[in-house]
């Protein structure tokens, strides 16, 4: 019987079959080059749907992936009842037999492209590493860090541990400003300077709130007005810029007040 | 009352009420000068140019919070009508929630199919209906734009109506240049000296920045003080600008 189904099996793998396959594979393989190129052209031309455009992506991959394999099962190869039988225990017995890494992110990949933690486009913190999601693939994530460091995260980690998203599919995300000032000095000015200079900034999203939170800190041995400045950037990418034109905006204007005049150095 | 520049302080505030109701406000805080105001025979005021009623520039918001509270403060006696580019109010909405002070906000739209037909057949601008239907698609309705292809159609520069606004120009810019044409949209216009404070950089790069604006016919400059330009967007481009804009996400 197994030597039945052996021959069967190899009288499939015939030249046509081959050729027919490597075409079909070849076809899926541009169309989702050309899908991925078209994806990329209409993400500069309407930067606004950036992120649904690249989050739409890693569905129809497997999708077209799926299509592909099912067809040349399906409709060039055409095994009979007794080989498909026999693939389907050898693949069950892969499976089980490799319930470890590989397999593990490939199905964590899918589990994700169905209830996504984050999308393409999404800036997550996970494993200290925290940056954009700029590639979605079934086995591992790549993320994008501000330092330009492209860092591969295999899929099976995100479903074991927390995954901080800070903008969830939104262009716009909260960016948070921490400044250390010496005390004593106003509060309220203090306050008032920090929120003007958050939307004063250009990169600073006006439809959504700027707060300011004030907490006292004693570190170097004196006191330490705390300033929290949470602000909406427009776009997660100028996440840092903003961060760091606002840190600059705020210190300017509070040394123009000499506010800063008499500061000792830590 | 025209305003002419941006108000950075309460004086210049108080100096724009006294022009708007005679030179009688004697006062130097919004208080008195209100109360003042309040006194006297009710009247409309129309303040033109209110996009100047906005100001991204860091201690630049004092002079129009004073000239805000004191429309509200004598609004109960007079009648205060602020026309504004769309662009501007929105901003001032955002960041002032300045349509809360209004009981009327009546939003102009650039003209639909019906009344961009009744405009161009009173101007005799003697175009077909394919025209007219070609000339709305490309000039969104601006009757500024409209007039202004009409004329050059018939004075033979162009010998039909062009094909929409090439956008080619406005892709090619840098995001700053993209930024600083946002903010003279939502400003309405802005000096070299106060994109310097906005973007924090030097009279040279600024200068730099809106020459090549200016080279690419994205925006126009004129004067303002002896000492400063207006820098503002093309206006017979405005409405493709700002579409554009909103579309790349420099505007909201």
């Amino acid at each position: 019987m197994e030597e039945k189904t052996l021959a069967e099996l190899v009288s499939l793998l015939s030249f046509q079959h081959l050729i027919a396959t490597a075409v079909v594979m070849g076809v899926a393989g541009l169309l989702l080059r050309g899908l991925h190129l078209t994806i990329n052209a209409l993400a500069v031309r309407y930067p606004r749907a950036r992120l649904q455009l690249a989050q739409s992506y890693p569905a129809i991959r497997l999708l077209i992936w799926t299509t592909t394999i099912v067809f040349i099962v399906l409709v060039i190869v055409r095994p009979p009842d007794s080989v498909i039988f026999a693939m389907l225990g050898t693949l069950a017995l892969a499976v089980g037999l490799a319930a470890q890494d590989g397999i593990r992110n490939l199905i964590s990949g899918v589990v994700m492209i169905f209830n996504p933690p984050f999308r393409t486009g999404d800036m997550i913190e996970f494993g200290g590493h925290y940056g954009e999601v700029v590639r979605l693939d079934l086995s591992a994530t790549w993320l994008r860090t501000f330092n330009d460091n492209t860092v591969m995260i295999p899929n099976a980690e995100f479903l074991k541990g927390a995954v901080s998203n800070a903008n969830s599919g939104a262009l716009d995300e909260m960016v948070v400003v921490t400044l250390d000032l010496p005390w004593p000095r106003s509060i309220t000015e203090a306050k008032a300077v920090a929120a003007e200079a958050a939307r004063a900034s250009r990169y600073c999203f006006l439809k959504k709130p700027v707060a300011v939170m004030v907490a006292q800190r004693y570190e170097y041995g004196r006191f330490l007005l705390q300033l929290t400045i949470k602000a909406y950037v427009v776009d997660v990418r100028l996440e840092r810029i903003m961060a760091s034109d606002i840190a600059e905006r705020t210190l300017e204007a509070l040394e123009a007040q000499q506010t800063l005049a008499d500061t000792p150095s830590p | 009352m025209t305003l002419s520049m941006r108000p950075a302080t309460t004086a210049d505030a108080l100096s724009l009420a006294a022009a708007a109701f005679g030179s009688a406000i004697t006062h130097d805080s919004i208080d008195a000068a209100a109360n003042e105001i309040n006194e006297m025979p009710a009247r409309m005021i129309l303040v033109d140019n209110g996009h100047f009623l906005y100001s991204r520039l860091m201690g630049g918001g004092e002079g129009i919070r004073a000239l805000q509270a004191l429309m509200v403060a004598t609004q109960g006696r007079h009648l205060w009508l602020l026309a504004c580019e769309t662009q501007a109010w929105r901003r001032q909405c955002d960041t002032s929630q300045t349509d809360r002070y209004f009981d009327e906000i009546v939003e102009l739209p650039y003209f639909e199919r019906d009344d961009f037909a009744t405009f161009l057949a009173a101007r005799n601008a003697g175009l077909t209906d394919s025209e007219i239907d070609a000339l709305l698609k490309v000039s969104r309705g601006h009757p500024a734009l409209a007039l202004f292809i009409v004329a050059r159609k018939r004075s033979g520069e162009i010998q039909g109506i062009p094909t929409p606004f090439d956008e080619s120009p406005l892709r090619r810019l840098a995001r700053t240049e993209l930024l600083a044409m946002a903010e003279m949209s939502a400003h309405g216009a802005l000096t070299a000296t106060e994109l310097q404070s906005i973007f924090r950089r030097d009279a040279q790069s600024i200068g730099i920045l809106l020459h090549h604006l200016r080279q690419s016919g994205l925006i126009l400059s004129a004067s303002r003080t002896e000492q400063d330009d207006d820098n503002r967007l093309q206006p017979l481009l405005v409405p493709e600008i700002n579409a554009y804009l909103v579309r790349a996400n420099y505007l909201y």
